[in-house]
């Protein structure tokens, strides 16, 4: 019995340091936009209603290359679920546009929107687009 | 050979339980979240105080549960409870997992995630596991119980409730920590980024930087509210606190929604939106608090309705509560715990010692009594 209330206690203490370590992993980016002219700066859906039935919105968002190398657009990420990047790899030659667009789910969402896609590029660089809006009853 | 898979069976299922109330229990405010999100599914609309409620009978239930297997009190109940509650969880589960309603299912909190699938596997084991405890109970298993003993756990129980539902989460699992910038971005979460609802200039130094509303200056206290409208609470509590707060601090409410029905709230200048997936990824719970020195932040808790309106009642300071609730005040409180049930265990186990003790200092005690009286003659 002594063993089990040992094995509870040390069970207990390494599942606490599971989650510890694993949260310590969250990659912190910087974020350069300065080379880049974002249009819309964030992508506004405004006041949506729950009770239209189209609860799947689109958006889109034209990237100039301001540099004067071309851009190599890599991965893309987003912070919540409800967003679908419909999006292709490409290279943004300098002073040329790229676009990324997709749609947003709002089903579950509710009250202030306002999500986040990191769009990364080069080799470690990173530009973070911005979708908000408000969901009302 | 039976009374040993007994052993081994009870034994399994009692630190299942245990373990699962303990992580549970150590953040209670996260679990609240968990069942609300339960209660979503099912369309049941809980207020607050009937989440709250909820939480703490199941947080209860699967001590109680895990306490008696462990301790051998009241086997023929709590086998049978034990069975049901695995039954009605393998339920749960297998429809959360067969429909795609939930990520984790939140068995072990935030700090073990399961899938809802691997949780439907776990608990088919767990029914299997009280199917044979049942199967296997023979009349010697019985234990009869010592009631001082039930007595002090309940009496432990009710402890552990009260800290779960006053104390913050032990390890905070978020993505916003204290000594965190939050101006930095973690890649794939949440950015930390309010809005202000009526876009007007605050009194507080914001700097517009890439859009993003960044914190600069003086130390702030920011109030969480997610999931209800700020409407649904009292707002005494925000304005008793708010009278309690140091002078020198400024005050920004956040929140994820606000009807337009509260239009006092709505002209209130310093109200700002969030995005409830930011809320999540800050706290755990219904409401925190949050103080930023130059955009790190210096302290940082999260409260659900009881701890909320005990901080109303008290008239607390809410400076003095981040800095009352330190991590050391809980580690203290897991060890004292741990204590406790090996006393309880060790009282249970060797019955006639502490009573034969108990007995001599009582007879020691009478003594001294009675000479006293006579020398007072």
């Amino acid at each position: 019995m002594r063993k089990l209330i040992v094995f509870i206690l040390v069970g207990f203490v390494l599942s606490c340091q599971k989650k510890d370590n694993v949260d310590t992993q969250i990659e912190q980016k910087t974020v350069n936009e300065i080379d880049f002219t974002l249009t819309p700066k964030h992508f506004d859906i405004g006041v949506i209603s729950k009770s239209n039935h189209d609860s799947i919105h689109d958006f889109s968002f034209d990237i100039l290359n301001n540099t004067t190398d071309s851009v190599y657009l890599g991965k893309v990420d987003v912070s919540c679920g409800c967003v679908n990047v419909i999006y292709k790899s490409n290279v943004i030659p300098p002073g040329e546009h790229g676009i990324v667009s997709g749609n947003i789910n709002i089903s579950n969402q509710y009250g202030h929107l306002s999500k986040a896609i990191f769009v990364n590029y080069d080799v470690d660089g990173l530009i973070v687009l911005r979708i908000k809006g408000d969901v009302k009853d | 050979m039976r009374n040993i898979i007994l052993l081994f069976v009870n034994k399994i299922l009692a630190v299942v339980f245990l373990c699962s109330a303990f992580v549970k229990g150590s953040e209670f405010n996260s679990t609240t979240v968990t069942v609300s999100a339960y209660l979503d599914i099912f369309n049941l609309n809980f207020g607050s105080e009937e989440v709250l409620l909820t939480t703490v009978f199941f947080v209860c239930l699967e001590l109680l549960i895990g306490v008696f297997l462990l301790f051998n009190f009241f086997n023929q109940y709590t086998k049978w409870v034990c069975l049901i509650i695995c039954v009605f969880f393998l339920i749960l589960t297998y429809d959360v997992a067969s429909n795609n309603l939930l990520t984790d299912c939140g068995c072990f909190g935030s700090m073990w995630m399961i899938d809802p699938w691997t949780s439907f596997y776990k608990n088919i084991i767990l029914v299997l596991l009280s199917i044979l405890s049942i199967v296997f109970r023979t009349i010697k298993s019985e234990r009869k119980h010592n009631g001082f003993i039930v007595f002090l756990l309940f009496l432990w129980i009710g402890l552990f409730c009260v800290r779960a539902l006053l104390y913050p989460a032990m390890i905070d699992a978020s993505f916003y920590r204290i000594g965190d910038d939050v101006s930095v971005v973690r890649y794939g979460a949440p950015i930390f980024e309010i809005d202000n609802l009526n876009n007007q200039n605050t009194p507080l130094n914001v700097i517009e930087s890439s859009d993003i509303d960044y914190i600069d200056g003086e130390e702030i206290f920011i109030f969480f509210n997610r999931r209800m409208d700020i409407a649904d609470i009292d707002f005494g509590i925000y304005r008793n606190a708010i009278s309690n707060l140091n002078k020198d601090h400024s005050i920004l409410f956040v929140t994820t929604y606000v009807s337009d029905e509260v239009a006092f709230i709505k002209s209130h200048k310093n109200l700002y939106v969030i995005d409830a997936s930011l809320f999540n990824a800050i706290f755990p719970s219904e409401f925190g608090l949050l103080r930023l020195n130059n955009g790190v932040i210096t302290g940082k808790m999260d409260l659900n309705m009881f701890s909320m309106k005990l901080v109303d009642l008290l008239c607390v300071d809410l400076t003095d509560i981040l800095s009352i609730y330190t991590i050391d005040n809980q580690i203290v409180f897991w060890i004292i715990s741990f204590l406790f049930l090996y006393f309880c265990f060790v009282l249970e186990e060797y019955k006639d010692g502490p009573l034969k003790v108990c007995n001599y200092m009582m007879n020691r005690f009478v003594k001294i009594q009675k000479q006293f009286i006579r020398k007072a003659m």
